[in-house]
């Protein structure tokens, strides 16, 4: 499960006029934040896995910004990058997109343009951690199911009927009847489409 | 064969900007490409894998076409994202390449429309001239990539193997 803390924006860039100016401008909304002078300040800080997200400077002597995301990569955090830059060209703002930044800013920005970005990828950010919650907790249930109602689930979710279920597993309809209502129940599904959706979501995410 | 819906969708009213004649011109393009199919295509695969190409240019139809068919690639091209759409082809494409600037729907406004409709085709986008918020909004949008123009070659063809190579190459961008 994962806990509860407030959303933190995370600033990594070596100016510290910029530092500060970003931090009293999240302040002033209210946005809890962190800065860092390195990346390799932050990666020593372990706060890839804190609910918030990165806004993050490009060029940076010793690692640069694009080195820091493919460390984070490497590390599977799934915190949403800005990425901020005063000499940004196409090539770089397309490789740090497909490296998963949300966004990738130009110097000079608006604040309120870069204050709406933040609560995007704030928000977004929330989203997965949502995603990934309710995944873990549909593996819970998976596992609470004994081998015979996991049989049975995978029939039922490959849309055979109960007595098709019976003949595969040479069970009584009557016992897959129970198996099956037993699943629903470990597997607190409102409707079989429910119990699909669940499965497949776990399914997805493994592949 | 698609050369037939696509040539009596293409007399239909919908797409004034678009005289049918020059859709069937470009048919005929398809069927040329068609008939020029690479030898080099690993024996497992039911047919090469399907590239669309979606440039108003003809001199940039015809270098994407020379440049791709000698991977191993069947390239089908389109003149403009209306004629693509209307083809019904966008479902079997490896990949799109398409130019930003595109008269009628744009680029962006294609992939935007692909993705609203829940197609994830990957596609490229070619820009002859770009600058930074254009290339982030599009990958933003889920192109796969953002190449300008006057684009290095090797770049198009590493997306193309790249893409070609299977899912997950650009998960992050899922």
């Amino acid at each position: 499960m994962i806990k509860e803390i407030k959303p933190t924006v995370f600033v990594v860039d070596d100016d510290a006029a910029v530092r500060d100016s970003l931090r009293m401008l999240l302040k002033s909304v209210g946005l809890p934040v962190e800065v860092f002078e390195s990346g390799q300040e932050f990666l020593d800080g372990d706060r890839d896995d804190r609910p918030g997200c990165l806004v993050l400077d490009i060029r940076m002597p010793g690692m640069s910004g694009l080195e820091l995301q493919v460390k984070l990569n490497e590390r599977h955090s799934i915190l949403p990058i800005i990425f901020i830059t005063g000499h940004g060209d196409v090539p770089m703002a397309v490789e740090a997109m497909q490296a998963g930044a949300v966004d990738f800013i130009q110097k000079p920005f608006r604040d309120q343009d870069l204050l709406d970005r933040i609560n995007q990828a704030l928000e977004k950010d929330a989203g997965s951690r949502r995603m990934l919650a309710e995944r873990n907790m549909i593996r819970k249930r998976l596992v609470s199911l004994t081998p015979r109602e996991k049989e049975v689930l995978d029939l039922v979710v490959a849309g055979k009927a109960n007595k098709v279920i019976a003949g595969d597993l040479n069970l009584s309809q009557r016992t897959v009847e129970i198996h099956r209502a037993r699943v629903m129940e470990k597997m607190e599904a409102h409707s079989l489409a429910h119990l699909v959706r669940m499965v497949l979501e776990v399914e997805r995410a493994e592949e | 064969m698609k050369t037939a819906s696509h040539a009596t969708l293409s007399s239909g009213t919908d797409y004034p900007p678009r005289p049918p004649l020059r859709l069937i011109v470009s048919c005929t393009g398809i069927s040329v490409a068609r008939s020029i199919m690479s030898p080099a295509i690993s024996a497992a695969q039911e047919g090469p894998p399907l590239v669309g190409v979606i440039d108003a240019d003809p001199v940039a139809r015809a270098s994407l076409r020379s440049l791709l068919q000698p991977e191993g690639v069947e390239v089908l091209s389109f003149e403009s994202a209306e004629s693509y759409l209307l083809s019904g082809s966008s479902r079997t494409m490896a990949c799109l390449i398409v130019d930003l600037m595109l008269p009628g729907m744009s680029g962006l406004e294609l992939l935007r429309r692909l993705r609203s409709n829940g197609n994830d085709v990957p596609v490229i986008l070619l820009a002859d001239e770009s600058d930074v918020p254009t290339a982030v909004a599009a990958m933003r949008e889920g192109a796969a990539d953002f190449i300008e123009k006057p684009y290095v070659d090797v770049a198009i063809l590493k997306q193309v193997q790249k893409l070609l190579q299977g899912p997950g190459a650009n998960a992050m961008n899922a």
